[in-house]
């Protein structure tokens, strides 16, 4: 008796401890079910977490140092085309290939692990549901709610304006800078994002023909950057996943919000007015702000900026 | 409603905590020194100065989680609590010149009142003090998740933790400043301002 009062003690302990946990625990019973089913493109959101690592953590211990900003480009792009011909087959943890970043930028780490943790468990969801309809819906909708419990690193699901990305004194310079690294983000986030909708298609073959498809064309956005991509503005959900966004139309501004933020870090990476020693102070106040509903809040959601290249958008396209 | 649900297993496995008790165990979290300066003797020579100052923000749970460890003669026990609040921005832990942010108090606070103990010597109340960095959400010091999701057992990788013996002067002792994932010992500063 007295063993099992302490077994239930520490439980509580334990579970007291993790009530505004931003470690997912425990995790869903479909946790990484999309991996057991889609491997190849499992494997590739892995390589991108790899490759965003890999890329930031560069640039940082390069900063201020790169003459020649598209020779830096094109040797670090033929490392992360290694890593998405050859991804790993698990989650590799961001502070084993980028602890300098993870050191300089810890309340963005927090917020994006949390993110991709509803990113990922979206997917496994939509991928292993056997009820297609209302079940699955429900769902969904108890994630966004666990991940929106954890306030303190919740991205907010209030629609924001392109300013939020674009309207700093430090914005754009990743993308003037290194236009094949910013393609190659924002064909990440088409891919991520186009998974969502491919998985609503209301039948298995269709939705297993579509990740393959998805798939074959990320490869094909890749073939030739920055010219292959043609992103003209980063990809958003709803315009990319439109049944998606209808049917979940708490994510597209969450999702959004973290590609945005995304983009926000990269631009303070090498933008040459934000000194080193400010790079933690302003990951700090950007995050505060991808935290803050009232910051660069639209007064309508979508931005119109979908992609105009040549592979089309949403499910319906295939 | 999960932390209602918390409230009530609380409730039925520690009866005897009062409301007074909570409140007295949260007055410890509240009272932690909010600035100290700290030495690390290094061997490379001279003593490397370290930084911390807090500021205090909302609870991470409503009250503290109390749990009472029984001993031998079922008369007697230690209670343990454990209590998280959140840090506001501008907390931090200043080293090298850097500021790096601290997010929350982790304070594991052990009530020796009931345990039956007749040495003087021997304190009421023992805090374990630990103020991590960079973890906004305040989950550690383990990783829940461990080994499913993470090869790293403990969650924090920068932090500064101590010991009290008297909540009365809540004197740091025992100090130590992990940074980065090495850990280092550390002695409290007194530089008399």
């Amino acid at each position: 008796m007295k063993h099992l009062k302490l077994v239930l003690l520490l439980g509580i302990m334990i579970v007291s401890s993790i009530a505004k946990a931003s470690v997912w625990y425990p995790l869903p019973v479909e946790a990484y079910g999309f991996g057991k089913k889609y491997p190849k493109a499992q494997s590739l959101l892995f390589a991108f977490d790899y490759g965003h690592a890999l890329v930031y953590e560069r640039l940082l211990l390069h900063r201020g140092r790169i003459s020649n900003p598209a020779d830096f480009e094109r040797k670090i792009l033929a490392d992360v085309m290694k890593i998405l011909q050859n991804p790993p087959t698990v989650k590799v943890e961001e502070d084993d290939i980028a602890p300098s970043y993870v050191d300089r930028f810890p309340l963005l780490l927090n917020l994006f692990d949390w993110s991709h943790l509803l990113h990922q468990f979206v997917l496994d969801v939509l991928a292993t549901s056997q009820d297609r309809g209302p079940g699955m819906i429900l769902l969904v909708n108890a994630l966004t709610d666990q991940y929106q419990a954890a306030k303190p690193v919740a991205i907010t699901d209030t629609c924001k304006t392109m300013d939020f990305m674009d309207g700093h004194y430090f914005s754009k310079a990743f993308r003037e800078n290194y236009p094949s690294f910013n393609q190659l983000i924002w064909a990440y986030h088409w891919f991520q994002i186009r998974l969502y909708e491919d998985l609503l298609l209301p039948t298995e073959i269709e939705r297993d023909a579509a990740v393959a498809a998805t798939t074959e064309e990320f490869f094909e956005l890749l073939s030739d950057l920055p010219d292959s991509a043609g992103f003209e503005m980063m990809p958003e959900t709803a315009v990319e996943a439109p049944t998606f966004a209808k049917n979940f139309p708490k994510l597209p501004p969450a999702f959004d919000n973290n590609h945005m933020l995304h983009d926000i870090v990269s631009d303070l990476l090498v933008s040459s007015v934000v000194p080193f020693e400010a790079l933690r102070r302003e990951g700090i106040r950007m995050g505060r702000m991808a935290l803050d509903p009232d910051a660069f809040r639209a007064t309508t959601c979508g931005h119109g900026g979908g992609h105009g290249g040549t592979h089309g958008g949403g499910a319906g396209g295939q | 409603m999960r932390m209602y649900l918390l409230s009530i297993v609380i409730g039925i496995v520690a009866t005897n905590v009062s409301a007074q008790e909570l409140k007295d165990y949260r007055e410890f979290t509240l009272a932690v020194r909010d600035t100290l300066t700290l030495g690390i003797p290094s061997t490379m020579g001279g003593t490397v100065t370290v930084e911390a100052k807090l500021i205090l923000g909302e609870p991470a749970i409503p009250t503290p989680a109390v749990f009472d460890f029984p001993l031998a003669d079922e008369s007697k026990f230690i209670r343990n609590f454990v209590d998280r609040i959140y840090l506001n921005d501008g907390s931090y832990l200043k080293i090298q010149g850097e500021e790096i942010p601290l997010t929350c108090i982790f304070l594991h606070g052990q009530d020796n009142r009931y345990s039956g103990k007749d040495d003087p010597l021997a304190p009421d109340f023992v805090l374990r003090v630990t103020i991590p960095a960079n973890d906004y959400s305040c989950v550690g010091p383990i990783n829940p998740g461990w080994p499913r999701t993470s090869e790293r057992r403990e969650l924090w990788d920068t932090s500064l933790s101590y010991v009290v013996r008297d909540p009365t002067i809540m004197l740091p002792a025992d100090i130590t400043v992990q940074y980065r994932r090495n850990i280092f010992a550390a002695y409290l500063m007194d530089l008399g301002n």
